[in-house]
């Protein structure tokens, strides 16, 4: 509208910043929130093998803190969406993203969550083709499965964001 | 119990054609084609009487080329003969369920309703069975065009 002035991108940025800021003590609670990432096990197909496989005590995650995997998502901090999100299987999805408090972060773990996968082509009818369509998602791990170093890396890579305090907003 | 020979099982009155199976990546010995949809019951009779298993039950749809859908069975007899039987119904005719006679037909029909769009009477839970539920539509007819990727019930690409 005429008038109004037009609203920088960092006036903006300053307004969402936290009221309270605590500057080291934030860090350290990032610090922290990286170092223990309690996963959500959300194994939905094949590549939940190799995130078992990941968690069991050949390349175990429990050294980088991510070993005991929650069932419940009320305690969880990260979600590996780990398999092909059916249609059917999409608003479970969905649920339990909302209920994870925040802060909270999401892998998308394997070629069916980064796009469909293997199974899109023109015309179907069983997949959503990507995890990133029903919820925000931090690290994307490419594999058709992803090998459990694979896993590792990308959990690293989440846990370098976690660390500069970079999470989306809810 | 040693089943009678491929040929000789289903009464005349229920086939329209038998012969010996010529694919033999299909497993099957013998191709039956049914005259019509009842006889589905009728042909599932003889092959429990004679002590067979379920071990297909598909459909193929044929509506543009011959106006119909194929239901095809698999079933096996002791001994490792395998018979395919097909029976071809038009579009909205309800064959008969074979689930009293065969269990394994209950998710294979459900599989075929929700895939095709074809009833069977007499099945227990006539629902669908892998597609979300409220997704209309059957996926795999030929006439079947979606490229769905948001959630069920409304999604499309934004």
């Amino acid at each position: 509208m005429a008038g109004t002035t037009q609203r920088s991108i960092d006036d903006l940025a300053h307004e969402a910043r936290p009221f309270v800021q605590l500057a080291v003590l934030d860090d350290l609670l990032n610090e922290a929130r990286a170092n223990s990432l309690w996963p959500l096990t959300f194994g939905l197909a094949c590549c939940a093998i190799e995130m078992m496989a990941a968690g069991a005590s050949r390349f175990d995650l429990d050294r980088f803190g991510s070993g005991v995997f929650r069932p419940s998502p009320r305690q969880a901090d990260v979600m590996i969406v780990a398999g092909t999100i059916s249609r059917k299987m999409a608003p479970v999805v969905r649920a339990l993203w909302e209920q994870m408090p925040a802060p909270k972060w999401a892998i998308a773990m394997g070629g069916c969550t980064i796009d469909g996968g293997p199974f899109k082509y023109e015309g179907q009818y069983a997949v959503i083709e990507g995890a990133d369509k029903i919820i925000p998602v931090d690290v994307f791990i490419p594999g058709c499965p992803p090998r459990p170093e694979a896993l590792i890396n990308g959990l690293l890579l989440l846990k370098e964001k976690v660390r500069a305090g970079r999470k989306f907003e809810a | 119990m040693v089943a009678p020979p491929g040929d000789a099982l289903l009464p005349a009155g229920l086939v329209r054609e038998t012969r010996t199976e010529s694919s033999p990546s299909s497993g099957c010995q013998w191709r039956h084609v049914l005259a019509d949809a009842p006889a589905i019951a009728a042909a599932a009779r003889c092959y429990r009487e004679a002590g067979a298993v379920l071990e297909l039950l598909t459909c193929v749809d044929l509506l543009a080329a011959e106006g119909t859908f194929r239901l095809v069975y698999h079933y096996r007899l002791p001994g490792g003969v395998r018979h395919r039987v097909v029976a071809d119904v038009p579009e909205a005719t309800i064959p008969p369920s074979i689930e009293p006679l065969f269990a394994s037909a209950n998710w294979y029909e459900r599989e075929v309703f929700d895939m095709f769009g074809v009833r069977f009477s007499g099945h227990p839970t006539m629902e669908k069975l892998l597609t979300a539920e409220d997704e209309p539509g059957h996926p795999l007819r030929k006439d079947f065009k979606a490229t769905v990727t948001g959630l069920p019930g409304g999604g499309s690409d934004a």
